[in-house]
């Protein structure tokens, strides 16, 4: 019986990677209307952006950058390498959408270089610890250059979409377009727009933070401290409207899991600024060029005051 | 625990079911009671006192039926009943009442200063009520032995792949055959061609919940979300999505939990068969929730009277019952609605009858059975839609907004762009088609999986469940929500 039960389960196993396999390229070569219909299955095969996919694909890997920042949007759209350069140092900004400890555990490990990165921040916020990071691993998954990394945020999703993912980098025809009006230089893609109308203030959300994205971060925290890389955390400016309550949560999390790692800075600037939400924000809480401006130079200042960039 | 969850289909099932068959017979009771402790803890821990509590109540209750007669024996009936529905209406019903009570103080210009409570709903509380109300039943009526073990009779109360959202089995059927697994019996060993079976079925019962179900819900929570912002077009396929949303997710579940019993050697009762291939409302009862409808019948409308009765007290019968069914499903006026629906279409078919059978021979129906029946079917459909819009309605107000929508609003297939545009293109596409094939392939593939004809054997066989399975990882909606019967 068990034999028997094991050479049906052989069977229909080979059988399902075949058919899996003929569907998925078929679904990859079959348009739908102007698009594919892979990309019309599910949703989550749509998440298409030109900046993330030329960010991982113009970082000079052989490059040596002072600071590589990590982190979701408010990265990319939050770190002037510009602002930085004035000061003496190259920053190139690998910040991607929705990208969280998840994503910034493999790309931290394949990206940063201990022999030259001078200092590595990781912006975070609190959905960061509270999202499952399927925004991100589905961008990361089609966008990064390297097999490996992408395998790793595949596998690390713990999610069967992400095989689907990771399929669709295997078998995928369509490249995103490479080109994107929002690109600037060195993975920074900034935004002059102002929000027009006040944002109503964001009803509380309790914090809970999922145990992958920590065990994460966790990892995160033991590699730096393992290969010497000095690491700030940053929590970017948040406008007046936004979830206080959640935010000092999370503060105290983090906190809390970088006691042990007494190297690490953490730079809450998340309340401690100047900006206003109409003038400085283009969205509910994404800073424009104007409130990088701001936050960049207060940033410089305090990395300065603790000695990691030169005065 | 989520049978969709990757705890149940990775460790919980695969762990249980082996463990099944490596274990002795005398201890399997043991383990099976313990799995359903722990897939009912994964919801909320400590409601799994309140499980404690019902089969303690009724554990005792049996015995004490049993051992009494006359007007004691009645009273111990009386007892469990009351102890029953007294745990199902605190946590179902106190928060509704208490809120119709206060808003017809409010009216009467007094005041209601009773707060409702905090409390979340006990998952699947009204199914193992009801499970364990007919144990006492059956003992009281004579037609089942009280269980003296209380082991095997929590594990009745309690079966993992039941215990949530039904079928709600009856004492003669799991009961027994519990004992017969305690003697023993072969069937209860592993045998190849059962376990595929069961397999197959769960297989099946995956697919309909996460490629149709949960797709459904997409468009369905956009639909009833924002009845103002859609059109009649948008707002019909949105009523016709939820019915086939519904059917998918509850029959998808109890295909899951007839396949994880059979492959262990149980057969728990059949719960569904094609009910929107139903000619009438009464039809559609003998194949929607048949376990539900069943028990109603037996408890509730033949100690009534039934239909033996004067014709405006059959009316009456009926309309309780199907008053009664709104209830148990939730505690809220749409589902009251819903079954005041039901129970309105069959008092009407009664009162009618007559005048449709002269209908039907006036105009040559009654020569054109398949068209008569297929009329009938469109029909029953319609009139099962406008009852489901009540049912997923997260109010009256919003029911109403939809059945206005569709009956006022423009109609032209340009609104369902604005639809496509909320809910990605693609999915609505890959929706509608895989819900018009579905509709199609179901009879027979819901023959096939009971075993009621024969499938395609060998490769084929493979390759048709392979589709499936291939079907789920592909168009599979995962991360979402659990069963939509939980909830009851």
């Amino acid at each position: 019986m068990l034999l028997k039960l094991t050479r049906s389960a052989l069977v229909f196993g080979i059988t399902c990677a075949v058919l899996y396999a003929v569907a998925f390229m078929l679904l990859c070569r079959v348009q739908l209307g102007n698009t594919l219909s892979i990309y019309r299955s599910a949703p989550y095969y749509s998440y298409d952006s030109g900046t993330n996919k030329m960010r991982f694909h113009a970082f000079d890997t052989a490059h040596r950058y002072d600071v590589l920042v990590l982190g979701s949007s408010h990265a990319y759209r939050g770190y002037d390498p510009a602002l930085f350069r004035a000061r003496g140092l190259e920053l190139y900004n690998l910040g991607s959408s929705g990208q969280t400890p998840l994503q910034g555990r493999f790309l931290m490990e394949a990206y940063v270089d201990s022999g030259s990165t001078r200092l590595v921040i990781m912006d975070l916020y609190n959905p960061c610890f509270m999202d499952d990071g399927f925004e991100s691993t589905s961008l990361l998954t089609r966008h990064v250059p390297s097999d490996r990394v992408a395998w790793n945020i595949g596998l690390a999703q713990r999610d069967l979409r992400a095989l689907n993912m990771l399929m669709l980098r295997s078998v995928g025809t369509v490249e995103a377009p490479l080109a994107d009006t929002a690109w600037c230089y060195s993975g920074y893609c900034p935004r002059t727009d102002s929000m027009q109308t006040p944002a109503r203030t964001q009803r509380p959300r309790p914090f809970v933070a999922k145990s992958a994205q920590l065990e994460h971060f966790r990892h995160m925290l033991a590699h730096c401290r393992e290969q010497r890389l000095p690491l700030v955390l940053v929590s970017h400016y948040q406008p007046s409207t936004s979830d206080r309550a959640a935010h000092l949560a999370f503060h105290d999390l983090v906190m809390q899991e970088i006691a042990p790692y007494p190297e690490v800075r953490y730079l809450d600037l998340a309340y401690a600024h100047q900006a206003n939400d109409l003038d400085h924000f283009y969205d509910l809480n994404h800073l424009n060029q104007a409130g990088v401006d701001l936050f960049n130079a207060q940033l410089i200042d305090s990395l300065s005051a603790l000695g990691l960039v030169p005065h | 625990m989520l049978f969709n969850s990757a705890l149940f289909c990775l460790v919980f099932f695969p762990l249980v079911t082996g463990l099944f068959f490596v274990l002795p017979h005398r201890w399997r009771w043991l383990l099976l009671l313990a799995a359903s402790c722990w897939f009912y803890m994964a919801f909320v821990p400590v409601y799994i006192l309140i499980l404690a509590f019902t089969i303690a109540v009724d554990y005792a209750a049996g015995i004490l039926i049993e051992e009494s007669t006359g007007r004691r024996r009645r009273s111990w009936l009386i007892a469990s009943i009351v102890a029953n529905v007294g745990v199902l209406v605190f946590f179902k019903y106190f928060n509704f009442l208490n809120q119709n009570i206060g808003l017809l103080m409010q009216q009467a210009g007094l005041g209601w200063g009773v707060p409702d409570l905090g409390i979340i709903l006990p998952i699947g509380l009204s199914f193992h009520t009801f499970q364990s109300l007919s144990y006492t039943i059956e003992v009281y009526r004579g037609h089942q032995k009280a269980e003296r073990r209380p082991g095997l009779f929590a594990l009745y109360v309690m079966f993992y792949p039941q215990l949530v959202a039904g079928p709600i089995e009856r004492p003669a059927n799991l009961l027994q055959q519990l004992d017969r697994m305690q003697l023993g019996d072969p069937r209860f060993a592993p045998e190849y061609g059962r376990i595929v079976q069961g397999l197959k079925q769960m297989l099946w019962g995956f697919f309909k919940k996460l490629v149709i179900a949960d797709r459904c819900a997409v468009v369905v929570n956009e639909v009833f979300g924002n009845t103002g912002e859609h059109e009649a077009l948008a707002l019909l396929l949105g009523s016709y999505l939820f019915a086939l949303q519904i059917y998918c997710d509850f029959s998808g579940y109890t295909d899951i939990a007839l396949g994880a019993a059979r492959v262990m050697g149980f057969d728990l009762m059949v719960n569904f068969r094609t009910p929107y291939r139903s000619a009438s409302i009464s039809e559609f009862w003998s194949r929607w929730h048949i376990s539900l409808s069943s028990w109603f019948r037996d408890y509730v409308y033949i100690p009534l009277g039934g239909n033996r009765v004067v014709k405006w007290r059959w009316y009456y019968n009926l309309l309780v019952v199907f008053l009664l069914s709104g209830l148990w499903h939730g505690a809220a006026w749409t589902f009251v609605v819903w079954g005041a629906l039901h129970g309105g279409y069959l008092v009407l078919a009664l009162v009618f009858a007559p005048f449709w059978k002269r209908f039907d021979h006036a105009v040559g129906l009654d020569r054109l059975p398949r068209i008569k029946r297929w009329l009938g079917v469109i029909i029953t459909f319609h009139l099962v839609v406008l009852g489901w819009v009540f049912f997923r309605a997260t109010s009256l107000k919003n029911a109403f907004n939809v059945l206005e929508g569709i009956a006022t609003k423009a109609w032209h297939p340009g609104d369902l762009m604005h639809l496509l545009d909320r809910v990605g293109h693609g999915v609505l596409e890959f929706t509608v088609l895989f819900g018009l094939l579905f509709l199609l392939v179901d009879p027979w593939m819901d023959a096939v999986i009971k075993g009621e004809r024969p499938g395609p054997r060998g490769f084929i066989a493979h390759l048709l469940f392979a589709a499936l399975a291939v079907g789920i990882l592909i168009f599979g909606w995962f991360g979402s929500t659990g069963f939509i019967y939980f909830q009851f």
